[in-house]
């Protein structure tokens, strides 16, 4: 399992760098993340994250991609606790890609988690997953995921996939606002 | 799983001619779409009481566009209640707003719209967003 990121272009140096962060920034600009729409991918399967990532400089030069390898571990992105305290190195994201089945805390528990907070609660969570089973999308709409489109069986589906969804969800959706309390700073978990 | 030959999208807006507006557009966006329309809240939530059990995910339709004229308080309830109803809750709503503060369009979200779109001014620009749009949730990408 590589522990580097997979796209390193303009990428700023890290100090403590999280264990299987594997972020990219496409680098057409100077631009910080506050002017990058940034996505992030939560899924245990470091190809699949690796695949987006390539897909995603293809199709969205805008946007700014992450990967953290599980629900737990969103949640340390989320809060800035253990490896993710670095704002500059883990911004708030304005999009959020869920795997559902996950080691330690599953996409489900993520998702009731996520909209019970109202630090979270608007961020769009697009659920990104093998399954079709009608029981799981209808759990995870009622549960208040945003979408729920499944992952794709080879990369060139995969590169039209994520251009329809960034086409809708950077191009054409307006995304909440970054200047609210869930974005920066976030507020530590009092819970 | 989808119990409906074509899928069925339920509009709301108090203003005619943008509901016109809007319906003409998503029949240009499929040729097999299903439009309903409606001028106020009671009859697209009988409506989606009525057919609650025949959308895609077991919803009343498969998209609700609430395209607003609407005062916010009044939107805002009109969301919850949809995002309550354990029948209804599933079915995925897109806000049409203008030009709106900030705390609005977290608002919305809050309350469970799935997506917030400006909705754009000119014509043929409505009918790319909303051409984007179908694409999006009536395409194969799409559960």
């Amino acid at each position: 399992m590589s522990k580097t990121p997979q796209c390193s272009d303009d990428y700023p140096e890290k100090t403590e760098p999280p264990e299987v962060d594997l972020s990219c920034r496409q680098d057409l600009s100077k631009r910080d993340d506050r002017d990058r729409v940034v996505l992030v991918m939560v899924d245990d399967d470091e190809d699949d994250c690796l695949l987006v990532s390539e897909a995603l400089k293809i199709s969205c030069t805008g946007c700014s991609f992450r990967c953290v390898r599980d629900g737990a571990e969103i949640m340390d992105y989320l809060n800035r606790t253990g490896s993710y305290n670095n704002p500059e190195l883990s911004p708030v994201p304005d999009i959020i890609l869920l795997d559902l089945n996950m080691p330690r805390m599953g996409g489900r528990e993520v998702l009731k988690r996520l909209k019970a907070d109202p630090r979270f609660r608007a961020i769009p969570v697009i659920i990104l997953t093998t399954s079709k089973e009608l029981e799981d999308v209808k759990a995870c709409y009622a549960l208040g995921a945003n979408s729920y489109i499944t992952k794709q069986p080879s990369f060139d589906a995969l590169v039209i996939a994520v251009k329809t969804l960034t086409e809708y969800w950077v191009e054409i959706a307006t995304l909440p606002p970054r200047k609210t309390p869930a974005r920066d700073p976030i507020e530590p978990d009092k819970h | 799983m989808n119990t409906k030959p074509s899928p069925a999208v339920a509009i709301l807006d108090e203003d005619g001619d943008d509901r016109l507006l809007l319906q003409q557009a998503f029949e240009l966006c499929r040729q097999d779409i299903e439009v309903h329309s409606f001028e106020v809240s009671e009859g697209l939530l009988g409506y989606l009481h009525e057919q609650a059990g025949h959308g895609k995910h077991g919803g009343a339709a498969d998209l609700v566009i609430l395209g607003l004229h609407l005062p916010w308080e009044f939107t805002f309830d009109l969301i919850a209640t949809i995002k309550s109803d354990p029948g209804l809750r599933q079915i995925p709503i897109i806000v049409l707003i203008g030009l709106v503060p900030d705390a609005l369009i977290k608002r919305f979200y809050d309350l469970g719209a799935n997506t917030v779109i400006t909705r754009p001014v000119l014509w043929d620009e409505l009918l790319s967003v909303l051409k984007k749009t179908c694409d999006y949730w009536f395409g194969p990408l799409h559960m």
